[in-house]
């Protein structure tokens, strides 16, 4: 996914975050520290952060509980300072992908995740190579 | 790499009316905390439950679904929930990106 409005600088010299998280319940919070870091230097506005760091916490809770998600299996996290105010992340794990659908709006305390990274998020997908990368 | 989120509860009872205090950060590390000592206070059927989140961190989806969840139960079961909002704008932006801070029974609206 990516944050912000910037273009993309040139590939030489963009500040790039990549750690391995052990897939468990602490996986998230260490990725909102790491996140959070990463774009302690940047110029990043306190509102972005609030939002990117919300949608980092998202996408690795949904690594975690994901049912097919092997247990001692490992989450990837790349963060990728593209621009002044735009951040790209990847979050990978071994899962088996998902294809992502709408939120059901009857279905009320469920799905609030994907529909946060669906509005949030200025550009977001999911590949499936060796495992799932959202 | 080991960084336990600091999370606590701090309560208070003042005859039916019941009020927790949330300090750090809610998520899918310390969610059942939570969850089971809301169970727990409901159990002794309490006529309002309030929970002050003025010192909660941060919260994600994980957390919103608890609270939703009690909201939906307060009103089945006829007792009233109240939320404090946080101070905290990461704990806060979760509320306002779905709507939740104006469906939620906020005190007030969160800062």
């Amino acid at each position: 996914m990516t944050t912000g409005p910037g273009a993309p600088r040139g590939a030489v010299d963009i500040p790039t975050l990549r750690i391995k998280l052990e897939c468990n319940p602490q996986a998230p919070s260490l990725a909102r520290a790491a996140i959070t870091g990463f774009c302690e230097s940047s110029e990043i506005s306190p509102a972005s952060l609030a939002t990117l760091t919300l949608l980092v916490s998202e996408v690795v809770t949904n690594a975690v509980v994901h049912p097919e998600s092997p247990p001692a299996s490992e989450i990837v996290l790349c963060a990728h300072h593209l621009a002044e105010d735009a951040i790209r992340v990847e979050v990978t794990d071994q899962g088996s992908g998902f294809t992502p659908v709408p939120r059901d709006p009857r279905q009320r305390d469920a799905g609030y995740g994907l529909y946060l990274l669906e509005t949030q998020a200025t550009r977001w997908g999911v590949e499936q190579h060796s495992g799932t990368r959202v | 790499m080991v960084r336990p989120t600091a999370f606590e509860i701090t309560e208070q009872t003042n005859g039916e009316t019941h009020l927790s205090s949330i300090v750090g950060e809610l998520d899918l590390s310390t969610i059942k905390v939570l969850a089971r000592h809301v169970d727990t206070k409901l159990g002794e059927n309490p006529t309002t439950l309030t929970l002050d989140l003025t010192d909660l961190t941060f919260m994600d989806s994980t957390g919103l679904r608890l609270l939703i969840d009690l909201h939906n139960r307060s009103r089945r079961e006829g007792w009233k929930l109240t939320l404090i909002p946080s101070k905290h704008e990461a704990a806060n932006t979760v509320f306002r990106l779905t709507g939740a801070d104006t469906a939620l029974p906020f005190e007030g609206p969160p800062s």
